[in-house]
């Protein structure tokens, strides 16, 4: 359906009116081009400043990553050598066991021997010749 | 298999960074070189959407100078180049070792933008103006997605087109875009009269537009609905003068010494006149290192109708359920503007919780508003008990009895008049606080001459100019100042009233038909700040009115911008009124209703020379009165005296 028809004698007017409301109109418009163009622009500056900081972040993260590649490569080396000294440490531990053991028994030989000697001094012939080891310059 | 010894590798991406490319040519540059090779290692650049490769080598003069001794120094420069989709990337830049595996170097972001939109008119000419009326046709194509619609744009004039149209020669520029070969558009008629370059604009198949200017100007004289003596070529008339001097942009403001949060609790949205005001006194404290918010009842998008407001908007809701400013602080001032039930509501309720500071605003003489509104008399509406004015008072009014003890109640008061102390109890601290006008946009301007004669029905017609919605407190002014138009140019004086505004109340019908020739109701403006370039149409401002109840209280927002915009004024005496001088600041009638305007009128065309010595009058005076800067500074310093320190 067509709108009705003005009057002829009301399109001056409208046209004087729609005049001006065309120029507030194109203020309008120049307001919404500057406003986007200033949005535009700060759009424009977040993403380099975001890029600029992802960039950064992967900068950090590539000097972090070669930090811990680094320290696992001193990790490992460390890790080779607790290992061996571990494994020379074990080592020590069993002959020291040995070691060890083998004073014990010959202590245990020395205790059994300073036993039988201590017997053998305190026996009746040890004692009954000891006369006969005095002459020969021997001691009791 | 084990693995490769890692290079040991020398490089520069010398792409300016952060890296940004467009869809279609994506080149990065760089140098590359590994210790131990005597050749530069290939490189590339891979992302998740596709791998670029080394697309081309290049001497280096530089990288010698820091290498020597080193055999690929003087041609390790590379080129990576190819085709990515828009998108924001991970890109990892690789070196190729010996045994063909790839060792990462360097990570960067990479912002792809789309391809733009591509026009092209080359039917019948492909650049230069074109004035026959013909059909004409191209080509126009955006990568991603086919177009749907199209429509040449030149001058006044939209012509629609028939996209999709074969084309053997696009495909070739675009081997990769599969919907190329049907890029090609024809208009579907003729081209009608109109002047200006041509811009095609498409409509794309996912609904997005895209726009694209071309190398042609058409330039159509005349077709059957445009003679040709109608000149489409003629530079356009603007209303804004170019030679409208805008001032200077103020110094900021000295800052706070005590920075305070202040509350303005707005009985209407910020569409409202008086919004204005808060908004200016807002911004102003704000420069000043305050720190401002402003509630509103309803429609919190109308901020938008502001100029870069300095302030926080919320809605009423949000005030009650917002817990404080920035600084974790409640405010330190609620600045209720009026006694408006709903403000007074809400600032009872915050008061309670923030033990702020509270003042209120008296902008009208709001029991005679409450009458005029309701239609009854205020003695009869004082009588009337609390329930019977609680039904009655709608929340955007004052009631009579609780207004008062919220007032009673109030730290200070600022009033818009002088008049208006006489509703504040005695012994309160009070403050008058003038309006002013925004200073970036209400200035003197020029009569803009030009556009002032295209509009003119009749040569040296008077252009008056009013703003401001019609409403039932000032309907039977506004019926004077119409009254006042039929009869100026009822008795040979030609008059044109511009309005803008909405009327809530019509007009006698017989005063409406017989102002109709003679008013340019423009209705709402959006934006205030719009204002001022369709005023400087205006040859006189008028405020229509008299010496009454409603009158003697208030301070029309519009006259501290008439005055600012250097014409003159012609004004009752009443509120400011009583305060200019008739013959130097302003035209003060006694009563400002059809007989005296047409009088002033008369008189003010009649005589040039007062007609020229009262628009400086009017300046002069805005100049020493309206401030909002001053007014603000009063305002901060009002706030601190009935702040505690």
């Amino acid at each position: 359906m067509k709108p009705d028809q003005p009057d002829p004698a009301e399109i001056p007017q409208r046209v004087r009116q729609q005049l001006i409301l065309a120029q507030v109109r194109i203020m309008e418009l120049e307001d919404a081009r500057d406003a986007a163009a200033g949005r535009l622009a700060e759009i424009e500056r977040l993403l380099r400043t975001a890029q600029a900081l992802a960039d950064q972040k992967l900068d950090e993260a590539a000097q972090t990553e070669k930090v811990r590649a680094d320290l696992q490569v001193q990790f490992d080396h460390l890790h080779q050598v607790q290992t061996a000294t571990t494994a020379a440490l074990e080592a020590a531990r069993s002959q020291l066991e040995e070691t060890t053991a083998r004073a014990a028994a010959q202590q245990f030989r020395v205790a059994e021997l300073e036993t039988e000697l201590r017997k053998l001094k305190a026996s009746r012939s040890w004692r009954w010749t000891a006369w006969l080891r005095a002459l020969g310059g021997n001691p009791p | 298999m084990s693995p490769a010894a890692a290079l040991v590798l020398h490089l520069e991406i010398e792409t300016p960074r952060p890296l940004r490319q467009a869809a279609r040519q994506v080149l990065i540059k760089g140098w590359c070189l590994a210790d131990d090779l005597p050749a530069p290692p290939p490189v590339r650049m891979v992302t998740p959407a596709g791998i670029l490769p080394l697309t081309g080598r290049l001497p280096r003069e530089d990288v010698p100078k820091l290498f020597p001794r080193h055999s690929a120094a003087a041609h390790c420069g590379f080129t990576l180049g190819g085709h990515l989709p828009p998108g924001v990337h991970l890109a990892s830049f690789e070196a190729q070792r010996p045994d063909g595996t790839w060792q990462l170097f360097k990570q960067l972001t990479l912002a792809i933008e789309r391809a733009p939109f591509v026009a092209v008119l080359d039917e019948p000419v492909s650049q230069g103006t074109l004035r026959d009326r013909v059909k004409v046709g191209g080509w126009a194509l955006d990568v991603d997605e086919p177009v749907a619609e199209l429509t040449l744009h030149y001058g006044h004039r939209e012509l629609a087109c028939d996209p999709g149209l074969l084309r053997n020669d696009v495909p070739g520029q675009f081997p990769d875009v599969p919907h190329a070969g049907r890029a090609g558009f024809r208009s579907q008629d003729f081209l009608v009269a109109g002047h200006g370059p041509v811009r095609v604009r498409a409509r794309l198949t996912s609904g997005r537009v895209a726009i694209a200017a071309t190398n042609v100007v058409f330039s159509v004289a005349t077709d059957e609905n445009h003679a040709a003596d109608l000149d489409l070529t003629v530079p356009r008339i603007g209303l804004d003068e170019a030679s409208a001097a805008r001032p200077p942009i103020p110094a900021a403001p000295t800052r706070a010494a005590r920075p305070q949060n202040v509350r303005f609790i707005h009985h209407g949205s910020f569409a409202a006149n008086t919004a204005l005001h808060v908004a200016a006194l807002a911004n102003e404290l704000s420069a000043a290192g305050h720190t401002c918010a402003v509630a509103v009842p309803h429609d919190p998008a109308t901020l938008a109708q502001h100029d870069r407001p300095a302030f926080r908007g919320l809605t009423f809701a949000e005030a009650e359920r917002d817990e404080g400013f920035a600084d974790g602080r409640g405010p330190d001032v609620i600045h209720a503007w009026t006694t408006r039930e709903n403000v007074r509501v809400l600032t009872e309720k915050l008061r309670l919780r923030h033990r702020a500071r509270v003042l209120v605003h008296l902008e009208d003489n709001e029991r005679q508003l409450l009458a005029l509104t309701l239609a009854r008399d205020p003695a009869e509406l004082e009588r009337l008990g609390d329930a019977e004015l609680d039904r009655l008072v709608p929340p955007d009014l004052s009631h009579p009895h609780r207004s008062r003890a919220f007032l009673a109640a109030a730290d200070g008061v600022t009033v818009i008049t002088e008049r208006l102390r006489e509703f504040v109890p005695a012994g309160k601290p009070v403050l008058t606080l003038w309006p002013a006008a925004d200073a970036r946009h209400f200035y003197p301007r020029p009569l803009p001459e030009i556009f002032r004669r295209v509009l003119e029905r009749t040569p040296g017609e008077t252009v008056l100019f009013y703003h401001g919605n019609v409403h039932a407190a000032n309907a039977a002014e506004v019926r004077e100042l119409y009254t006042a138009v039929v009869e100026l140019n009822r008795t040979g004086q030609p008059v044109t009233l511009i309005r803008t505004g909405l009327d809530r109340g019509e007009f006698p019908a017989g005063l409406a038909a017989a102002a109709a020739p003679h008013v340019l109701n423009l209705g709402q403006i959006p934006h205030h700040r719009h204002l001022p370039a369709l005023m400087a149409l205006a040859d006189i401002f008028v405020q229509p009115g008299a010496p009454d109840a409603f009158n003697d209280y208030r301070f029309p927002s519009k006259l501290p911008e008439f005055f600012a915009l250097g014409r003159p004024v012609v004004l009752p005496r009443t509120n400011l009124g009583t305060v200019v001088r008739h013959g130097t600041d302003a035209y003060v009638l006694d009563r400002a209703d059809a007989a005296g305007i047409a009088t002033a009128v008369r008189e003010l065309r009649a005589d040039p020379a007062l007609a020229a010595r009262l628009a400086a009058g009017a300046l002069a005076f805005a100049e020493k009165n309206f401030c909002w800067r001053r007014s603000a500074e009063a305002l901060a310093s009002f706030y601190l005296a009935v702040t505690p320190s």
